[in-house]
């Protein structure tokens, strides 16, 4: 069970990870442009981040229901399926659906950090790129990239740490059911230390965490900032 | 009283006598029991009492009722704190360890099995109450009893019953609730073509999952372990359990493997499911609903025993309620004065009748309480804890059967075997793989005991040494270990220095 639940960890931090930083930098770049509403649409964006986590893991509980599941009821409505959609009763459906609520949770953090990182970014740069006519993707690719890797980096290492540690939202959504298979190190740790009284067992299952966890560090210190210019050197 | 010695028996009548007939009053209790000696309060004595938050309204209203009684005669301040029942479980767990907390922890399950040096003996208390009130179900000794003494005071189970819809059950073609598991699940066949299947918790449900589950498995005579802890879980009669849960899960709802505690009360209340499993909070909720179609509802509502398998007994399992003393709590007396107040007739009977019988009792006097036969509809919960097993059935209670509980091992077994995830077999080879590793755990080096069978071992077991006695004081076979002070591993041989124990054995 113990390496069930590493899978189910590595594949949750990975692949919510993935999505949580591809939909934050879209959703940085499109708060970056000059909206109506500016200030307005960027503290709504912040609103999932804010709300406790155990309450929205409530929502999201309610709206997987395999019975009152609102998603299911909607789509019933338009015609779209023709039986409530099983969320949390098939193994790789409670995967993904506990992923999906991470990432509704975790965007809204990738996306501010990496606004206020882009918002550093010198608008002259952008200038001095469009007169030599680079293209958008060109200003993206070789402009707005490289002068966010820092904060990338900062971002995603934290971003993965707490994705790879989460436990509230497996806790009250699925306990790690069905099957065991969406425990996650911190729940089975959880399940084995208190409710099963092995303080031991749980702290080791604890402790094997740390080394993923530094892996993830070194990972995102040693790739994304080894650039020279970016520790003070000369390019 | 049928398993009354004659010593308890001496010993308890006298507090019996004095206490008087059933029917006295509670100023009568005070005199009595104080006028006996026992349990005077200590000067100027508080008690913590942490409790689990009520499932019902009529529960938590009478107790906290009957504690302000206590606080008026006897002048001691009780604090009663009120958590969700999963989170009693770690905090009693931490205060047992830090030795620091509320003096009173009222548990689930075998929490007294696994901190048993920590708490005080009670069984003062239990014999007075045993003595007086026709004594305890036999259940109750097997969690609360270590050894020879009481090392929690029983509060009773919250009972667990079939809770079904009669027009659906009788649209199904069954006038009366079938009591053999064929017919159990021919009624479920019957529910699903009317259009109101059952559904029952196959997710990590801790409470609804765990409690049906085990019932399925037992009835057909399969158990985790026997009485000597061996595990014994791949056996032809689990198989042939699985293979019944198979036919049944055809028979749900979509979505049971999902399904958490609070599922299955929703899709009932829903009028979704015409069948589950549930305490007697469904109808309760029912009666006393606001919204009139609900209220409608509860006249339809039935309720009965689980069906009784090939073993020929009943074989339920119910959320057993340990009320705990700590050793560390400075005001014992007050403490044991408090408990047995508690379950004195008077206080226990009313509390009962608030809670229309959300928690059945441990004292046998108490099966002609009222609340029972007051509603037809109480009945079934009447004997929850006359045909229940404890869930470390058939062998010992402690850490190994508390940590099988929460890892969902029985039920994890039934949902694979019944989605189909896993053959029956499959899922019965699994399980003893996974169990046999724990054990191991359990009782290999990781967690040495440290006692040397061979010069220390008692049939009193080790508590003051070693938290998990069980290894020694049981008379279970006991895998290798080592001893303290030597060099080199000792194989212990045996429980209690017997040496008549295999050191291959599955233990637990």
């Amino acid at each position: 069970m113990a390496r069930l639940s590493l899978f189910n960890t590595i594949f949750y931090t990975a692949v919510a990870s993935v999505i949580k930083f591809a939909l934050g930098l879209w959703l940085a770049l499109l708060l970056n442009r000059n909206l109506p509403f500016k200030s307005f649409f960027r503290a709504v964006v912040l609103l999932p981040f804010i709300v406790p986590t155990a309450l929205s893991a409530i929502a999201f509980w309610w709206m997987y229901d395999a019975q009152f599941s609102v998603l299911s009821w909607a789509l019933m409505k338009m015609g779209l399926i023709d039986r409530y959609i099983d969320f949390l009763g098939d193994p790789w459906n409670a995967r993904l659906s506990v992923i999906a609520a991470n990432v509704w949770r975790g965007v809204p953090f990738v996306a501010i950090c990496l606004l206020a990182g882009l918002q550093t970014i010198s608008p002259s740069l952008y200038e001095a790129a469009a007169l030599d006519g680079a293209t958008p993707w060109q200003r993206f690719r070789f402009v707005t990239l490289p002068l966010l890797t820092p904060i990338i980096a900062v971002v995603m290492t934290f971003s993965v740490l707490f994705t790879f540690t989460d436990f509230q939202l497996i806790y009250v959504i699925t306990r790690g059911g069905p099957l065991n298979s969406t425990h996650l190190m911190a729940t089975l740790s959880f399940q084995r230390a208190i409710p099963g009284g092995s303080l031991g067992e749980g702290a080791a299952l604890a402790t094997m965490m740390i080394p993923f966890l530094l892996a993830a560090i070194l990972f995102s210190y040693f790739g994304l900032q080894r650039r020279a210019w970016q520790q003070g050197a000369k390019d | 009283m049928a398993k009354f010695s004659r010593r308890e028996f001496l010993k308890t009548t006298a507090g019996a006598a004095a206490a008087g007939s059933l029917g006295a009053g509670s100023a009568m209790w005070s005199q009595d029991a104080f006028a006996q000696g026992k349990w005077t309060p200590e000067k100027g004595a508080k008690l913590r009492v942490l409790r689990w938050k009520r499932f019902v309204q009529g529960d938590e209203d009478m107790w906290m009722a009957n504690t302000k009684r206590f606080t008026e005669k006897t002048g001691v301040e009780v604090r009663v704190d009120h958590e969700g029942w999963e989170d009693v479980r770690p905090k009693a767990a931490v205060a047992a360890n830090v030795g620091s907390g509320p003096d009173v922890i009222i548990g689930t399950f075998e929490d007294a099995h696994q901190y048993p040096e920590k708490l005080a003996d009670v069984s003062d208390v239990c014999n007075y109450l045993g003595g007086k009130y026709g004594g305890w179900y036999d259940v109750c000794k097997a969690y609360c009893m270590h050894g020879n003494k009481w090392i929690a005071v029983p509060m009773g189970c919250a009972g667990n019953a079939v809770v079904h819809r009669i027009s659906a059950m009788k649209a199904a073609g069954f006038d009366t609730f079938p009591k053999d598991l064929a017919g159990f699940l021919k009624l479920c066949q019957g529910l699903k073509a009317k259009g109101m299947p059952a559904g029952f918790a196959l997710g990590n449900a801790t409470g609804d999952g765990n409690v049906w589950t085990h019932w399925l498995v037992w009835s057909h005579g399969g158990m985790m372990v026997d009485k000597k802890n061996n595990v014994v879980i791949n056996s032809p009669e689990t198989i042939a359990a699985l293979e019944y849960a198979k036919q049944l899960y055809e028979t749900f709802i979509p979505g049971t493997l999902s399904w958490l505690d609070p599922n299955n009360n929703k899709a009932f209340l829903d009028g979704q499911i015409g069948m589950t499993t549930n305490g007697i909070s469904i109808y309760y909720a029912a009666k006393n609903s606001q919204d009139p179609k609900v209220k409608e509802m509860a006249a339809d509502i039935g309720h009965a025993n689980l069906p009784v398998g090939p073993v020929g007994k009943t074989t339920e399992l119910n959320l057993f309620f340990p009320m705990m003393l700590f050793k560390y709590s400075k005001f014992p007396n007050a403490a044991k004065a408090y408990l047995a107040f508690m379950m004195e007739k008077e206080q226990y009977e009313p509390w009962q009748q608030a809670a229309i019988g959300y928690v059945t009792q441990p004292l046998k006097a108490y099966e002609s309480n009222p609340i029972w036969t007051v509603d037809a509809k109480h009945t079934p919960y009447r004997d929850a804890m006359k045909i229940m097993l404890p869930n470390g059935y058939s062998g010992d209670m402690g850490y190994a059967s508390a940590a099988t509980m929460a890892d969902f091992i029985m039920v994890n077994m039934v949902a694979e075997a019944a989605s189909g995830s896993k053959t029956p077999k499959e899922a019965g080879r699994e399980v003893l793989q996974g169990l046999e590793q724990t054990r191991a755990r359990e009782t290999g080096p990781f967690l040495p005991c440290f006692r040397n069978s061979s010069t220390t071992a008692t049939s009193s077991g080790c508590s003051s040494c070693c938290p998990r006695e069980r290894c020694c004081s049981s008379s279970s076979p006991i895998r290798s270990g080592w001893a303290p002070g030597s060099d080199s591993p000792t194989p212990r041989s045996g429980a209690r220095g017997s040496g008549s124990g295999s050191t291959t054995s599955n233990t637990w």
